[in-house]
């Protein structure tokens, strides 16, 4: 074996090295602006509780049917009005709605405003519904009043 | 060619120096001089190019994902986060000339730079306007349908 410190030869292995780290460290530079690149905006769409309005909304509105179709069947067996019937109904849905949510963190109010019918045999059936609907969940508020619901298909 | 780089001939070892050293001192000159638009301004630049248009980019997501949620009857706020500081500059976002140009702008006062960012067409059914300043506590888009 040659001495380590008297053996000069080599220079190209030495350039080399330089050169692969001068090219790592370019390398590196590009791939921390492209992580910098894009963090707001994505945090933006991942943040905005936007399927979690939706999906209230959506979950209202298919309760608002299956809750009229209910109370017109508990009628046949009931004294108790159409209207009456799905008001109660109504509510219990706003509570369980109510207590899902605040599970996530979040407060929400679904409250019945009135009930429509349009022919006005409104202790036999009912057309239409409007409800109040609001969403908090600490950065994002919404309220729908009135949201329309038209229940019978 | 076999003698390439043992063949000292064609400069004294002298005039090699003082070739070296005035190249050099020519080299470090330049870098001086221009140390602060190379190692401060360029990079300073990039960062709030990548930056403002990321800003400009948040408020066009969250204005589109509002738009979709939006209740016909009713109002919705919402509150965002953006950064105080761009680079070393704050910055003002500039919703006014969406009506018009379909564009969300993000501009820092000190320097003067911009960047443009599309709505794609929203403000066109929606009228949407306003500015808000990064150095201001809260941030907040509301819409609001009886207006």
């Amino acid at each position: 074996m040659e001495s380590l410190k008297d053996d000069t030869k080599g220079q190209w292995i030495a350039l080399s090295g330089l050169v692969i780290s001068l090219i790592l460290i370019g390398l590196a530079a590009l791939a921390n602006q492209a992580m910098l690149a894009g963090y707001h905006s994505s945090n933006a769409a991942l943040e905005f509780p936007k399927e979690n309005i939706r999906e209230l909304n959506l979950h209202t509105k298919d309760n608002a049917r299956i809750i009229r179709d209910l109370s017109l069947s508990i009628n046949q067996t009931s004294n108790e009005t159409v209207p009456v019937i799905f008001e109660n109904l109504f509510d219990s849905y706003s509570d369980q709605v109510k207590k899902l949510h605040a599970v996530h963190g979040e407060t929400v109010n679904v409250s019945l405003v009135s009930i429509n019918s349009t022919n006005g045999t409104y202790n036999h059936d009912i057309d239409m519904i409007l409800v109040n609907i609001r969403y908090n969940d600490g950065n994002t508020y919404y309220a729908s009043e009135p949201e329309m619901i038209e229940v019978r298909e | 060619m076999k003698n390439l780089f043992k063949d000292e001939k064609g400069a004294s070892l002298l005039f090699e120096y003082i070739l070296v050293t005035l190249i050099c001192i020519g080299f470090f000159m330049t870098v001086t001089l221009n140390s602060n638009e190379i190692f401060i301004k360029t990079p300073n630049e990039a960062v709030m190019q990548d930056e403002m248009s990321d800003v400009g980019n948040m408020m066009s997501t969250m204005i589109t994902d509002m738009y979709l949620v939006l209740p016909p009857n009713g109002n919705i706020d919402t509150g965002y986060r953006i950064p105080e500081k761009v680079g070393r500059e704050n910055y003002v976002i500039n919703a006014n000339i969406a009506y018009t140009n379909q564009i969300i702008e993000v501009i820092s006062a000190s320097s003067g730079k911009n960047v443009r960012v599309t709505i794609g067409g929203i403000a066109r059914t929606m009228p949407i306007n306003g500015t808000a300043s990064s150095s201001s506590t809260q941030h907040v888009i509301s819409y609001d349908s009886t207006r």
